[in-house]
């Protein structure tokens, strides 16, 4: 922590927490930002425990293990036509207004970006457009919505948007909140690092700083590390390659589709160690409309079986390697 | 002072002569009142002579220094001041136009750095030693180059469609809103306060003068009726002459202080209308515009509505009787100066209006066009609007300018002549005095 770390921490707002001493640096705040003051008590708690927004607050342990946390709504028979919802459903409603709105992240290459004519493209955006082209036969009919990184499922749960497609991990916390796809990818959390900085995983930054994005997952893994490395909590995950290329943080942690985004802006940086955890993305959709989460999940099968989904990979995540299998889908009824 | 000389070597001849004539020069005798009546009012002149010459002199180097030196200082702060948001609003927006900039925005973000830079090392020479002002540009300037440094690694990024350019924008945003503009606000506010103190200095020597000139009036007035009852005689010359020429030194005073002072006074409206109105509303809406750029090009974090809406409640509110333009019409006291708040107020409203259409355009996703109704030159946009309501600013500021500055040189023309005026009257006020008791005085030998 040096003069300069302590003015970058009070212009982006950003958090650090030390997670080994126990003493809580959250720098000063601005008017426009929230800072979570995550405290190492709820750090060390079970990862999935601090979901968006928790900060600060406690929830009531979640009892995960009565259901597979993965299994979402099986889909009922075959997908309707474009054009043709059934009367009364979910669908019907969004189709009868003319657009989806879709909740995404703008910030997090290879997900979610705006290219150079400010179109938003990536992994994430495709399956929106495919679910556009479910409903009304148009890929072109959605609305984006940007939400805030630190709390993705906001604007979800105050009607603002019909689903969320922003690179969303499926923790217990978040299901109860909202309801899950099946998931549609499956990342990891990794490390970012400087090339030759001698850091390969994450006992290695032992008294290092590590820097995620507030409110993320990723974040609280770090803090749980028995490295104990100090967390540095910024508002989005990019401003972490930021952090890292101005030499204020040693790495970066976040899943490595991010990171491989990151990577792909920064040669001087590379992906390091074995995969942390496990992060299921999944799209976010209101709890009352378990119509659309069937319909939705049926989209996804139809993705996997057309070969949309390969073709996707391989046009945003063929960096990360060869395509794997797409996740198994699970279902409930 | 040959007679009061003279006047003091009888005295002191007649003291040595004899003591029983010493006698007659006591208190309680005429000649005794008159001898010291005479020495008091001599010392009365010559002192309000000093005085009035050394606070003419004092006023007339005071209003220099504020229409010279603290009026460009504080010219040169809020210049500064204003560069440095208008650097930020115009990098945000260059980030609206994708990856090459418009050449009218490089343009002006290079000519707000020059700018910037300019007027810190104007400050900074003119701020002379002044510790607190010069440690605050010293600060300033440390940052600024922090600052312009991420602008360009953000642009350098953005040009290769790296997303991370956003990231360094919104930094450098965040370290120009927090960190530089309001230790830059902090500079202004310092000098507005001197030049205020300033203006108090220069009216309070006025009353100080007047106040001694009263003393001496009263003294001759008391003098004249003193020896009227003892000599019969109405007019002394001498009296009558030191009478007159206070009696004109005190009219002086009072004219010029008066006009002077009107003059002063109507400089010091058009000062604080600069400091405390149209300068900050410059800046409020400058900061407006970062934020409507910002939130467009930030969408994850950053800036959002409320953090516009604060800034155009600063900058107007209450249809344009509240906030900085409500102020700027309040001290602004002539036709054309009304007409040009009028017409910042009505273009505020205009952008305010502008801002709604982009707002509510990506608020129903229509992203693209709402960028395009931010920064689209060509056709009425927030960027025409906010143009219009920059310009119709930047015109009421010029015509503050030059009416401080007219008003400060009527100030100044009305003291010409007033130190030395004062000094010379002074002392023939004092000749007066002492001839005239004098010529008494040697009645009574």
């Amino acid at each position: 922590m040096n003069a300069r770390l302590a003015l970058l921490c009070g212009a982006l707002s950003i958090v650090v927490l030390a997670a080994a001493s126990g003493d809580e640096r959250p720098d000063r705040s601005t008017a426009n930002s929230v800072i979570g003051t995550l405290t190492p008590a709820t750090a060390t708690q079970p990862a999935a425990s601090t979901s968006p927004g928790s900060t600060g607050q406690h929830f009531g342990q979640p009892d995960c293990n009565s259901q597979n946390l993965l299994a979402s709504l099986r889909p009922q028979g075959p997908l309707p036509a474009p054009g043709q919802m059934p009367a009364g459903s979910t669908m019907a409603r969004i189709a009868q207004r003319g657009h989806l709105i879709v909740g995404i992240l703008e910030d997090t290459a290879p997900f979610a970006f705006r290219d150079a004519n400010l179109q938003p493209q990536g992994f994430d955006i495709d399956i929106a457009r495919d679910i556009s082209a479910a409903i009304f036969g148009d890929r072109e009919r959605v609305v984006f919505r940007p939400t805030p990184e630190v709390d993705r499922l906001e604007p979800l749960r105050s009607d603002e948007v019909d689903i969320v497609v922003a690179a969303v991990t499926i923790t217990c916390q978040r299901r109860q909140q909202v309801d899950f796809s099946t998931p549609y990818y499956e990342a990891g959390q990794r490390i970012l690092v400087n090339r030759g900085s001698g850091i390969r995983d994450l006992a290695d930054l032992r008294g290092k700083s590590v820097c995620a994005a507030r409110g993320s997952t990723s974040l609280t893994t770090i803090l749980a590390a028995p490295s104990k490395p100090l967390a540095v909590g910024t508002p989005t995950e990019t401003d972490c390659l930021m952090m890292l290329q101005l030499g204020e943080v040693d790495a970066v942690s976040t899943d490595d589709t991010l990171l491989a985004g990151m990577a792909a802006q920064d040669r001087q940086t590379e992906v390091v160690g074995p995969r942390l955890t496990s992060e299921p993305y999944a799209i976010a959709i209101n709890k009352d409309s378990p119509d659309l989460v069937r319909f939705i999940n049926a989209v996804q099968q139809r993705r996997v079986q057309d070969g949309r989904w390969e073709a996707s990979y391989q046009r945003w995540l063929r960096k990360l390697g060869p395509p794997p299998a797409p996740p198994t889908p699970q279902y409930q009824d | 002072m040959p007679s009061s000389l003279q006047a003091i070597q009888t005295q002191r001849s007649s003291r040595v002569q004899s003591g029983r004539r010493w006698r007659r020069y006591d208190w309680d005798t005429t000649p005794g009142k008159l001898m010291v009546a005479q020495i008091v009012l001599v010392l009365v002149a010559l002192l309000g002579g000093g005085v009035g010459a050394y606070a003419a002199a004092g006023q007339a180097s005071t209003i220099q220094v504020i229409g010279g030196h603290l009026e460009s200082l504080n010219a040169d702060v809020i210049t500064l001041y204003r560069s440095l948001a208008d650097a930020d609003a115009t990098a945000a927006a260059g980030f609206l136009s994708g990856g090459v900039e418009p050449d009218e925005i490089r343009i002006r973000y290079t000519r707000d750095l020059v700018s910037a830079t300019t007027n810190l090392a104007r400050a900074s020479t003119e701020a002379g030693g002044e510790l607190v002002t010069t440690r605050r540009i010293a600060d300033i300037t440390a940052q600024l180059p922090v600052y312009t440094g991420l602008v360009e690694r953000a642009r350098a990024n953005n040009r290769q469609g790296r997303p991370v350019g956003v990231s360094y924008l919104r930094h450098a945003s965040d370290l120009m809103q927090d960190s530089i503009l309001p230790e830059a606000a902090e500079l202004q506010r310092r000098q507005a306060a001197q030049l205020d103190a300033a203006y108090q200095r220069a009216r309070s020597v006025v009353v100080a003068v007047l106040a001694i000139g009263g003393m001496g009036l009263a003294g001759l007035t008391w003098l004249q009726v003193f020896l009227f009852h003892r000599t019969q005689r109405v007019l002394n010359i001498g009296l009558a002459v030191a009478t007159a020429a206070l009696i004109f030194a005190m009219a002086w005073w009072v004219i010029v202080g008066s006009t002077s002072a009107s003059s002063l006074a109507t400089a010091r409206g058009h000062s604080r209308s600069l400091s405390d109105a149209l300068g900050p509303a410059q800046i409020a809406a400058l900061q407006a515009r970062a934020v409507e750029s910002l939130e467009l090009v930030t969408r994850d974090a950053g800036p959002t509505e409320p953090d516009f809406d604060a800034r155009m409640q600063i900058l107007e509110r209450d249809k344009g009787t509240g906030g900085a333009l409500g102020a700027a019409r309040q001290f602004t006291t002539d036709q054309q100066g009304k007409s040009l708040v009028q017409a910042a107020i009505d273009a505020a409203g205009g952008y305010a209006a502008a801002h709604r259409e982009v707002r509510r355009l990506d608020d129903t996703g229509d992203y693209i066009k709402a960028v395009n109704a931010a920064i689209n030159t060509r056709q009425p946009s927030a960027a025409t609007a906010f143009d219009r309501l920059d310009s119709a600013l930047t015109a009421a500021v010029a015509h503050e300018r030059a009416a401080f500055q007219r008003d400060i040189g009527h100030a100044e023309g009305w003291l010409t002549g007033l130190p030395i005026g004062t000094g010379s009257l002074a002392f023939v006020t004092a000749t007066g005095v002492a001839v005239g008791v004098q010529r008494r005085l040697e009645e009574y030998r």
